[in-house]
């Protein structure tokens, strides 16, 4: 441990409710460098980079800025001491301009008032580091920027307000490879200007294409710290799950595969947001997966499927008709059914009944007419027993029910319309194990009787338990199908972080730590 | 009104690859036609019914361009005119006061109250303006600002609240106020301009300036546009809006005290209607009802178009009834030309 070190953590330790979450964790940042920081789910990577840049503090151990001994009490206090998190903690003004974005809350005034003119100047020298190409019109509203532009304007601003050692987390989440070969441009000259920065991704890629350094962090703990020219993938990857991956199974094509008769739903060449090309079929009696780390583009396919989302080019075919162009309803009405494990979002009206909820799509249509509510009530009672939602009481309000029960109530409404083709996106997000078997069971029900399902997860290994085939994008890009008996967690998640397809050193696991989405993840709680 | 108090820079898209020829960031692109431009586009479409407006009234109408007629409609609005600029604040802030009218009467009774008990005119005119701000603040503004309850709950019950009280103490009776000081403050004239209107622009150019050129103001756009934003660039969001709701409750007690000087008249239903006129004139004037965006300026223009209506339907000599079916004619045809200005750009 140098002086010269930017933010040196010794001896970190993080408990939330008792649970440790980091143990002593030894951590140092120097100034030059970007330091990557890996680790598998809920290793805590996130909870240390949010102890530098104060979000949390330390249940025991010493920070030191620059040799400083100092506890930070808020991200605004890091800011403060030159630490900024970018974006996370540099949210913009999208009604205001990038040049006031870039000095909000601390513009430049002469006799009080704002002095427009060295504002726009000072913007101006900004971005001339960050985006040398000129691309972002200092004039221009922040909401007119894209998101990669955003995202440097997050970055002036964190210059803007002198923070010299820098952490991206997750940057390159949402960005095209384009916007991300630019993004590295701009992280390369700020590290050759002397800054320090720390660097989180789950894109392998990415940590080999940027960092100089990689840390890996497991369970907790600081396992290896290595220059990155000392280390290859498949080693990071041993690190990260503390063995040798115990099963280095067949790696499973890309395959057009045996061609299904009489498939449910066919895709065909669909394009849409940064998917590209895509085909994929799911068979009569099938669940298929689908995999990708956030930003590979399942958000864009489950939207063209259920008509949320207009392709720009292909045709999606259901039961033999096509339905590319249908709006939502249509959908619906032909036996289309959407599972949101964003239930508050997309799911519940949260202040109703469960009957009323269930009976949603039942009652779709804005007709005049009585609803035949005895009627109603008689399917009610049975799918809320088949469902074993509890308690089973239609009446009550929604939002009493578990978790759990309110996702079941989301399924029992497409159980009760006679859904053909569930797209299940994240289904069982933070519910409980019995709950979350129940729905497998009458997914797999149903869609066995008649139907298909395309299904993704927060969890990879739900998906390697529940479907019959895990199809894998990256980027936009379908990279491989796999057979869940012959894959393991590793191998989706190696394809999904970029590791390539058949070629031919067995690159392995990359984190898969998606924030917030899963369950039981610890750096959850710790959240504001 | 010429000066440039939007805030609106232009609007350029940003399709991806569209901007791939370095942008010229020297400063001399502040000059010129677009400069005007960026700060009026906000508010197209009500300036362009204004200037209809005032080329079909004075062509058809002699009286419409003359001085009398000028100098009525400016006093006329003069109250509007200042109850918007408060308005403006709030909407900018992410909110609305409905009970910005309700500060109208309060403020009247209470001057008759002071002046009954003896206070000099000038002191009663201050504590009702002071008294305004107050009740603006704690209520409306620890409401919606503190304690994060819906804006429109929140000044719906302060309005009836208010309303309820000046009933009970006025028994819904006018009351005459008399008072020399007053009498000059409503109907008098400075350097020839009738008092109104001096309170009018006075108000208008410290909120225009106040919002474009502070950073108080530029705060106010941040705690709307992005309160989670704001917060985290250290503003101090709450106090922020308690303070944006103030202004308003001063605004409201600014217009009771010129209305009721210039009748010489506490009038308890006063202020009834003028919330949601002064809304619609702010919002005609490009500030967008979710916040973070508008200005005086457009305000200014919007309030024009209001007036100049009014004074239309009334030369013309049609039903005054009129006047609403035209103005929100007038609204939806501006918003939905902003609408289709904004058609296709990119927004996040």
């Amino acid at each position: 441990m140098t002086a010269a070190a930017a933010v040196s953590l010794v001896g970190i330790t993080k408990e939330f409710r008792g649970t440790p979450v980091l143990r002593s964790v030894d951590f140092e940042l120097v100034a030059g460098e970007v330091h990557a920081l890996v680790g598998a789910n809920g290793s805590g990577k996130s909870t240390l980079m949010k102890i530098v840049y104060g979000v949390h503090r330390p249940s025991a151990g010493a920070m030191r800025v620059r040799g400083e001994p100092i506890h930070l009490r808020s991200p605004r206090h890091a800011l403060r001491t030159g630490i900024a998190a970018v974006p996370q903690e540099l949210p913009l003004v999208g009604t205001i301009t990038v040049a006031e974005n870039v000095f909000f809350g601390d513009l430049p005034c002469r006799r009080g008032l704002v002095d427009w003119g060295t504002l726009r100047r000072r913007a101006a020298e900004v971005l001339t580091v960050i985006d040398p190409d000129g691309r972002i019109d200092p004039d221009q509203l922040v909401q007119t920027v894209d998101l990669a532009g955003q995202q440097l304007v997050s970055i002036a601003r964190a210059l803007a307000q002198g923070a010299d050692i820098l952490v991206f987390d997750e940057p390159t989440s949402s960005l095209d490879a384009d916007a991300a070969a630019r993004l590295f441009d701009v992280i390369e000259r700020l590290r050759d200007d002397g800054r320090a920065i720390a660097f989180i991704s789950q894109r392998l890629d990415d940590i080999f294409a940027i960092a100089t350094r990689v840390s890996v962090l497991r369970d907790g703990a600081i396992v290896a710290r290595l220059p990155i020219s000392e280390t290859s993938s498949a080693r990071i990857a041993e690190l990260m799950v503390g063995h040798a991956p115990v099963n280095p199974s067949r790696r499973v094509q890309i395959s057009s595969g045996p061609e299904i008769k009489d498939p449910v739903l066919a895709v065909e060449h669909l394009s849409v947001g940064h998917v590209q090309n895509l085909s994929f079929h799911v068979g009569r009696g099938e669940v298929v997966g689908l995999a990708g780390l956030p930003g590979a583009g399942l958000e864009e396919v489950l939207g063209a499927l259920y008509g949320r989302r207009r392709p720009t080019a292909g045709t999606v075919t259901f039961l033999g008709r096509e339905m590319t162009r249908w709006p939502t309803r249509r959908r619906v009405g032909a036996g289309v059914a959407y599972v949101s494990g964003d239930r508050r979002g997309e799911g519940l009206v949260m202040a109703q009944t469960v009957a009323f909820n269930l009976a949603m799509v039942l009652n779709n249509r804005p007709r005049l007419s009585w609803i035949s509510h005895r009627g109603q009530r008689h399917a009610i009672d049975g799918v809320m027993a088949e469902l074993r939602v509890t308690p089973p009481a239609p009446d009550a309000q929604v939002s009493m029910l578990s978790g759990g029960n309110q996702q079941k109530v989301v399924v029992g409404r497409w159980l009760l319309a006679d859904a053909r083709f569930w797209i299940l996106n994240d289904p069982t997000r933070g519910v409980d194990i019995h709950a979350r078997n129940d729905i497998h069971r009458l997914i797999r029900a149903r869609v066995s009787a008649q139907g298909g399902a395309l299904m993704t997860s927060s969890d990879v290994r739900e998906l390697l338990e529940v479907c019959d085939r895990v199809l894998v994008l990256s980027r936009g890009v379908l990279v491989a199908e796999l057979e869940p008996a012959h894959s393991s967690e590793h191998q989706v998640l190696a394809l999904a972080g970029g590791a390539g397809t058949g070629s031919d050193a067995p690159r392995r696991p990359m984190a898969f730590d998606d924030d917030g989405s899963v369950p039981n993840d610890p750096d959850k709680h710790g959240a504001r | 009104m010429s000066l440039p108090f939007t805030t609106r820079p232009p609007i350029e898209t940003a399709r991806e690859g569209q901007a791939a020829l370095p942008l010229d960031r020297s400063p001399g692109r502040w000059q010129g036609a677009r400069w005007v431009h960026a700060r009026v586009r906000n508010f197209l479409g009500a300036a362009i019914a204004l200037v209809i407006l005032v080329v079909l009234l004075g062509t058809t109408e002699s009286t419409f361009l003359t001085v009398g007629n000028l100098k009525n409609v400016l006093i006329t609005n003069s109250s509007l005119m200042i109850v918007s600029v408060g308005m403006t604040f709030v909407l900018i802030s992410a909110g609305f006061d409905l009970s910005i009218g309700a500060m109208m009467a309060v403020s009247e009774e209470l001057l008759y109250e002071f002046l009954r008990a003896g206070v000099p005119a000038i002191g009663a005119v201050a504590l009702a303006l002071v008294a305004g701000f107050l009740i603006g603040a704690l209520i409306n503004g620890v409401l919606v600002g503190v304690l994060g309850i819906n804006f429109f709950v929140a000044t719906l019950g302060t309005m009836t609240l208010l309303y309820g009280l000046v009933d009970v103490i006025t028994n819904g009776a006018s009351q005459t106020i008399q008072s020399s000081t007053l009498n000059r403050i409503g109907n008098g004239t400075l350097w020839g301009i009738p008092m109104p209107i001096l309170f009018m622009v006075v108000i208008v150019v410290l909120g225009g300036v106040t919002l474009r050129w502070t950073p108080y103001g530029r705060s106010i756009y941040g705690a709307g546009g992005n309160r989670e934003a704001a917060r985290l660039a250290g503003i101090p969001v709450p106090f922020v809006i308690m303070s944006v709701y103030g202004i308003a409750g001063l605004c409201g007690a600014l217009a009771g005290v010129v209305n009721a000087s210039r009748l010489a008249a506490a009038t308890p239903t006063d202020g009834s209607s003028i919330a949601l006129i002064s809304g619609a004139a702010v919002l005609l004037g490009g500030t967008s009802l979710f916040g973070g965006t508008g200005g005086i300026s457009g305000t200014v223009v919007g309030v024009a178009v209001i007036g100049v209506l009014g004074n239309g339907v009334n030369l013309l000599g049609v039903s005054n009834f009129w006047q609403d079916v035209v103005t929100g004619a007038v609204l939806i045809g501006a918003i939905l030309l902003d609408r289709l200005q904004r058609r296709g750009q990119v927004l996040h």
